[in-house]
């Protein structure tokens, strides 16, 4: 593979335009869809395909953005929705990481007997269960949280316990075999092993924090970019309720992105699998 | 070492491994079925067994029949319901660095390099992780495979993975090694050149090798002697001497030569019985 490599970087002393067009034809291979859906909706408009007042061209979009991100309302509201997704989020992993692994490694007994209570509470809507969260913690800072981390805390708690229930009974018999203490087995057999699983979870949980936060910000709130969207609707600002809508794409995406890339920091190479 | 036989006859050796009167009952959980008299199931009934030190010994047995059982209890990985296993004198207790398990199924920790799940083992042993490392790549070029330390397991073929896996195995330097039919899951061709490999290192070693098969050629192939487990409760049927030199194992075909098939004809008769058996109770 290396051989491969330097063959490539030969090449590409030696020949800059070959070596340009690849990086280019790379570019389209990735990045091809998004511009050429770009292209049409910058076109529907004129095209009579669309209403361009309550869908904007992709310019007006952008000139509204720099506007916005230059006079920090966008700043803002960007500030104030991830730190309550950081909160919420934050929370819901330091609770169900450690219950994850200590319900599916140390208290099977334990994990057997509260499953089913888990399953029926984390089945229950998160949007019908506002009203409750906002009876009992009002509508400040603390229910819009405390939302996120109850959304956020099953996927993570489910998947530690599956990923750690699902770890290969034949390596845990293999370090017994070789001597190692419960503690040891579970932190380099089990803990390492789960990693797959829990990330998964965490990615997912990532997912739904942003579905209830822009959720809790419509409810009850009079911040954030959850707000600023409905507001924007409301008052007939459209490209500023855009800004606010692909913002938050842009969000979940980057925050996916960070994960994954913690992930493969963490857990090193993987099997790519080619179907 | 190589030149002869493991140490001689027995009497004349000291005994490594001595199982005796050993029984195994395991509780059944049922499994919807309405047992007849009672909820146990009698894996091992009363196994005496003497290995030599160094000796390569195989115990071959039908499916079922307790061998891997027997294995985990030499092992120290569980407890046996009555009897006791000596190695060296000593009642076994529990797992120690003196014996090391080859598993048929690998075992390899998919997140470590080849390298690093050699060095897996020896985490207990050596504090140093720069003789760590040394030790892992000795025993890695020990079983070939020292091209492949950065490789996961997930781009070595299964006969390399059990490479690893011995690596690990001698690595920790056990005087014992237990193979639980660790050339069950690779192909034929793969199956031979390992047989072949396992008994060059054994023998330049001089390890004392308890090794479990379902394999008759494979039992012949590899050991000073082989013995016949019954159906279950599992008890040792008859214990076979293989009377092939260890050079002659690695030099010349003796899958033709009459001793081989000699000896494997007699195990066959052995084993026939014992089969039938548990073809119908199991």
């Amino acid at each position: 593979m290396e051989a491969a490599a330097n063959a490539g970087r030969k090449n590409a002393s030696l020949n800059p335009v070959r070596f340009l067009a690849r990086i280019g034809l790379k570019f389209i291979h990735i990045f091809g869809a998004i511009v050429v859906f770009l292209i049409v909706w910058e076109l529907a408009p004129g095209l009579g395909i669309v209403n361009p007042v309550i869908i904007p061209t992709p310019s007006v979009i952008f000139d509204k953005f720099t506007e916005l991100a230059l006079n920090g309302v966008l700043a803002e509201n960007i500030f104030i929705s991830l730190r309550r997704v950081a909160i919420g989020f934050g929370i819901a992993i330091a609770v169900a990481l450690p219950m994850g692994f200590l319900l599916g490694g140390w208290f099977k007994t334990a994990e057997t007997a509260v499953n089913p209570l888990l399953q029926v509470v984390s089945q229950a809507n998160p949007f019908t269960l506002f009203p409750v969260f906002i009876t009992l913690l009002g509508i400040g800072e603390l229910s819009k949280i405390s939302i996120i981390f109850w959304v956020c805390q099953w996927p993570v708690l489910f998947n530690t316990v599956t990923g750690i229930r699902n770890v290969d009974p034949t390596l845990v018999k293999m370090s017994r075999s070789l001597g190692m203490s419960k503690f040891q087995m579970f932190y380099k057999v089990l803990l390492r092993g789960a990693l797959p699983s829990v990330f998964t979870g965490i990615r997912m949980s990532a997912v739904f924090a942003f579905f209830m936060l822009i959720g809790a910000e419509m409810i009850g709130a009079s911040s954030g970019l959850g707000y600023m969207i409905l507001q924007a609707q409301a008052t007939f600002q459209m490209p500023k309720m855009w800004v606010g809508i692909v913002t938050v794409a842009l969000l979940g995406m980057a925050v996916n992105l960070a994960i994954l890339y913690l992930e493969k920091r963490i857990s090193g190479r993987k099997e790519e699998i080619a179907i | 070492m190589s030149n002869s036989n493991y140490a001689g006859r027995a009497g004349e050796t000291d005994i490594k491994i001595e199982a005796i009167d050993v029984r195994k009952t395991f509780s059944a959980r049922g499994n919807g079925r309405k047992d007849v008299n009672n909820l146990t199931t009698d894996a091992l009934g009363g196994l005496n067994l003497s290995i030599s030190r160094g000796e390569f010994h195989v115990i071959l047995g039908p499916s079922g029949c307790g061998k891997s059982t027997f294995l985990d209890l030499v092992a120290g990985l569980t407890t046996s319901t009555d009897g006791t296993i000596l190695i060296d004198g000593k009642p076994v207790t529990g797992p120690g660095p003196d014996r090391a398990t080859v598993f048929q199924q690998y075992a390899l920790l998919p997140w470590r390099t080849a390298l690093g799940n050699v060095e897996f083992a020896l985490e207990n042993l050596e504090k140093d992780s720069r003789k760590r490392r040394e030790t892992a790549v000795k025993y890695l070029d020990l079983v070939g495979l020292g091209d492949f330390c950065g490789h996961y397991p997930f781009e070595l073929s299964g006969g390399m993975k059990q490479r690893v896996a011995i690596a690990r195995a001698m690595a920790v330097g056990p005087e014992v090694l237990l193979m639980d039919e660790p050339f069950a899951a690779v192909d034929a061709l793969t199956r031979e050149i390992l047989q072949h490999d396992l008994l060059r290192i054994v023998y330049e070693t001089g390890k004392t090798v308890l090794f479990i098969t379902h394999s008759i050629d494979e039992a012949v192939f590899l050991a000073d002697r082989v013995s016949v487990m019954t159906a279950r409760p599992g008890t040792i049927k008859a214990v076979v001497p293989v009377l092939l030199t260890r050079n002659e194992r690695l030099s010349d075909d003796i899958k033709v030569s009459e001793v081989y098939t000699g000896t494997r004809h007699k195990l066959w008769e052995l084993l026939k019985e014992e089969a039938a058996k548990a073809g119908v109770s199991g």
